[in-house]
């Protein structure tokens, strides 16, 4: 029976490859610059999935893309909660269109009060919502307070992920 | 751009997690770091062919930006983004390449008397170029176990989870190919 070769054992590149592959692994390629500036353009450019949210009246027949509401949820929240981040944001949208539910994953570092942090991230959703979907006159109704402690961060979690963190 | 993006810190998980939520700066930061290792992949796994290897690097980034929202962390994001690459690479050499297959390009040539004397062919050439020539005779898997290995110092299992495979055929691709690279480059010492 033949068992896999392991790479490992296989005989000691001679110093000739190693000198390749490390001048081949540090060459610059041709264009690569002037190519990065057009494919980042191209992609930022192109557009999610996303799903129309109506405005409250009398402004409903105006459209909000649910991507446009995510992105300045989280760059608000991100903004001003120095000690916790938006893990993940889910709408779920009627099919009228109407906003019907907001769920915000926070992942908020060891030692936080988290029924504080939570009310934090809940008034500037408050606010973002009433300023895109003028939704002032109908304040986010609580419906159900949820908090769920997942994992634990304990570096700063705008700048680490808990799966970046070893377990305890 | 990335020349005039705002350097962001932050581990490549928490940038991808902001990207997702529609980060463009947080993508870009990603893109500054990921972007020229997948394009030399792209070079080398379409025989050096600029512009297969720019639209392929480019309809991969743009998947990127539309499925980060989707990206859950599960793997590193260089494997998550590899993948796609290696996928969009595989797509457009199925276009680009239906010929027949020469099995003498598959093993490491030996001296033929018809060939132009190798060494004479070879002696104009930089050390890198030859590695780059003798890697272009590699089958695709064998080329890419060893690119993802050698140059983005992937583990078997990332470089399975890569190309579709497992980590015990990536063990195999990787001795053949490191074999066949040290006969060659040795050939044409």
């Amino acid at each position: 029976m033949n068992s896999t070769p392991d790479p490992d054992q296989s005989p000691v590149p001679s110093a000739h490859v190693l000198d390749a592959t490390e001048q081949l692994r540090g060459r610059s390629r041709p264009r690569a610059v002037e190519i990065a500036d057009n494919v980042l353009r191209d992609a930022l450019r192109s557009s999610r999935r996303s799903l129309p949210v109506r405005v409250a009246p009398p402004h409903d027949f105006v459209r909000v893309s649910d991507q446009v509401i995510i992105t300045l949820l989280r760059r608000d929240i991100d903004a001003t909660l120095e000690a916790a981040a938006v893990g993940r944001i889910r709408l779920i949208v009627d099919r009228d269109e109407s906003l019907r539910e907001l769920t915000i994953e926070l992942f908020v570092k060891c030692g936080q009060v988290l029924l504080d942090v939570a009310d934090q991230a809940r008034t500037i959703a408050d606010s973002v919502l009433a300023r895109l979907l003028v939704r002032s006159a109908f304040a986010i109704e609580v419906v159900t307070s949820h908090v769920h402690i997942s994992d634990i961060t304990t570096g700063n979690p705008h700048l680490v992920d808990p799966t970046d963190e070893p377990n305890p | 751009m990335v020349s005039t993006a705002v350097k962001l810190h932050g581990s490549d998980a928490a940038l991808a997690r902001r990207a997702g939520l529609g980060d463009a700066e947080a993508f870009a930061e990603l893109f500054a770091r990921h972007f020229h290792p997948t394009y030399r992949y792209a070079l080398h796994m379409l025989d050096g062919d600029q512009q297969p290897a720019e639209d392929a690097a480019q309809d991969a980034w743009i998947k990127a930006w539309r499925n980060l929202p989707d990206f859950r962390s599960e793997s590193r994001f260089q494997t998550w983004i590899f993948r796609i690459v290696a996928r969009q690479v595989s797509d457009t050499r199925r276009r680009k390449r239906p010929i027949l297959v020469d099995h003498t390009r598959l093993e490491p040539r030996v001296a033929d008397s018809d060939d132009v004397d190798p060494e004479r062919r070879m002696v104009n050439l930089e050390i890198w170029e030859t590695l780059s020539l003798a890697l272009a005779e590699l089958p695709w898997r064998q080329r890419a176990s060893w690119l993802l290995r050698e140059f983005d110092d992937m583990s078997y299992d990332e470089i399975a989870r890569v190309l579709d495979t497992t980590p015990t055929v990536v063990r195999g691709q990787l001795h053949r190919a490191r074999r066949a690279l040290a006969i060659r480059m040795e050939q044409w010492r």
